[in-house]
């Protein structure tokens, strides 16, 4: 078997890196890895909305993606085919996690204040950021999904259409409908 | 009522802040090394399995053994035996048993 350098990998086409760790060339996953590991973070944490949660998501997506690498058929694009296990990966997870929520929530509440600001003021930031959070996490799973990829990745509409298996048109009317829900949720909270 | 813009304005920054929350730089190590783990535990399926297989086997062939051992014993003779012992010849213990009595 040929032995491939790191900066071998990196030159190589994204189909001809996939075929080689295929190949039994594991090293070349790192490429990938490092490639999109900042995007898929991105993702996961429009989600989980807290940093240590995301970073073992993140994990676990890459390590489904290796395991199913072989079941990639390059019908999309690799960060197509990614994105969308990110997202449902994402959703797993929180669908495991939703007996945590009370927890995490008091846990959020009680961080010591910054410094900067006063403890009743840094209350009523973080009370008003987890309102956004939940109005975001509130929406309808369709709308959710396209206001994620689109604000925390800023993929094009054409991309998420792609991601979600949808027409352009049907991602812009997502979006508008999210953007309105939001609207009503916090005028309304 | 709170203004539409105020709330596009807050959404847009708690996106922001969380679009920059930092990640662990050794994400991908991490990644990596979770992959190294699961394909050595892969490669080694044989021994996983072997490890009850031989423990279950060994314990058998002692059991074995020992069957074995205690059906192999037949006893020398079956026709009883006359013990014949000298009486007077049998060394007298009370004398061993009355060292209070010595001067």
């Amino acid at each position: 078997m040929k032995f491939f350098s790191f900066p071998e990998f990196i030159s190589m086409q994204e189909t001809v890196l996939i075929q080689s760790i295929l190949d039994g060339h594991t090293a070349g996953f790192n490429v990938l890895v490092k490639k999109y590991e900042a995007s898929v973070f991105r993702i996961v944490m429009g989600y989980v909305h807290q940093k240590e949660d995301a970073e073992d998501i993140t994990q676990e997506v890459f390590v489904k993606v290796y395991q199913s690498l072989s079941s990639f058929q390059g019908r999309s694009s690799f960060s197509t085919w990614l994105f969308r296990i990110a997202v449902h990966v994402s959703l797993n997870a929180l669908q495991k996690r939703k007996r945590r929520t009370l927890w995490s929530m008091t846990a959020a509440l009680l961080q010591l204040p910054s410094g900067n600001k006063s403890p009743e003021q840094e209350l009523s930031e973080k009370a008003e950021k987890s309102q956004l959070r939940h109005a975001i996490d509130a929406l309808p799973e369709k709308q959710r999904m396209a206001f994620i990829l689109s604000r925390y990745e800023e993929l094009p509409q054409r991309e998420v259409a792609l991601i979600m298996d949808v027409s352009e048109g049907a991602v812009e009317q997502l979006l508008l409908r999210a953007k309105e829900n939001l609207k009503k949720k916090l005028h309304h909270p | 009522m709170k203004k539409e813009t105020d709330i596009e304005n807050r959404i847009d920054e708690l996106i922001r802040e969380e679009r920059e929350t930092a990640m662990n730089p050794y994400l991908s190590t991490r990644v990596m090394a979770t992959i190294a783990a699961q394909q050595e535990q892969k490669a080694r399926p044989a021994t996983v399995v072997l490890k009850p297989v031989l423990a279950v086997a060994s314990l058998a062939v002692v059991v074995w053994m020992g069957i074995t051992a205690g059906t192999a014993y037949t006893a020398g003779s079956t026709v009883q035996a006359t013990e014949l012992t000298n009486d007077a010849a049998t060394e007298n213990f009370a004398f061993y048993l009355q060292t209070e009595k010595e001067e």
